[in-house]
């Protein structure tokens, strides 16, 4: 079984989340040692972020066992 | 002051950058390089430069302003590509989530290289992470 994410480890994945527009970035992100199992099981979360003034479709989250 | 308050202050959209584009190792004389960053809308704004006889290429800092408060994320969505012989390659890529100039490098670089055969990867810096084909050092 897959063990939790430690606390620091889930705020740097929160703030890596920022840094990932699109698959180039995503390919980084997923190079994270705490992604190198099963690492072929991804999926990019997108969702329109912002207010009506500013919005954009941004890299959203991350899924993890724990 | 409310913790929403804004105070805008200058930010480093993308740092100066200059380096050298190889292709198997030999200068990518006249090779178009595009610069895209984009942090307001998914556009975006791009400037072009095309690299001398060996392969040198430059850009300027690009800057612009930000109201920072607490609950907005600062980032600028960094991108490089170059067309050479006809083929277009992507040597960097990068979420900078730093305002400082040359964040994005973990300091100012020095004899950046890039090698367009070379498979853009993850590298880490002190301040984050970017994927790119290119190599740098540090200076003192």
């Amino acid at each position: 079984m897959m063990s939790e994410l430690m606390p620091r480890i889930s705020a740097e994945i929160a703030e890596d989340v920022y840094r990932v527009q699109d698959a180039f970035m995503l390919k980084g992100f997923m190079k994270r040692s705490e992604f190198s199992i099963k690492a072929e099981d991804k999926v990019q979360l997108k969702a329109e972020v912002g207010s009506r003034l500013i919005n954009t479709l941004d890299g959203f989250g991350i899924c993890a066992v724990g | 002051m409310s913790m929403f308050s804004e105070s805008e202050q200058e930010v480093i959209l993308f740092s100066p950058i200059e380096g050298v584009i190889t292709y198997e190792g030999r200068p990518a004389v006249g090779a178009k390089v595009a610069r895209t960053v984009s942090w307001k809308d998914s556009k975006g704004e791009t400037e072009t430069t095309v690299t001398n006889e060996i392969g040198r290429f430059s850009f300027s800092p690009k800057k612009d302003s930000f109201k920072h408060n607490s609950v907005v994320q600062f980032v600028a969505h960094q991108q490089i590509f170059v067309v050479f012989e006809g083929k277009e390659y992507q040597i960097w890529g990068n979420g900078k989530l730093e305002k400082e100039e040359y964040a994005e490098f973990g300091g100012k670089p020095k004899n950046l290289r890039c090698e367009l055969t070379q498979e853009p990867d993850r590298v880490d810096t002190k301040n984050g992470w970017v994927v790119t084909s290119c190599q740098w050092e540090l200076e003192d």
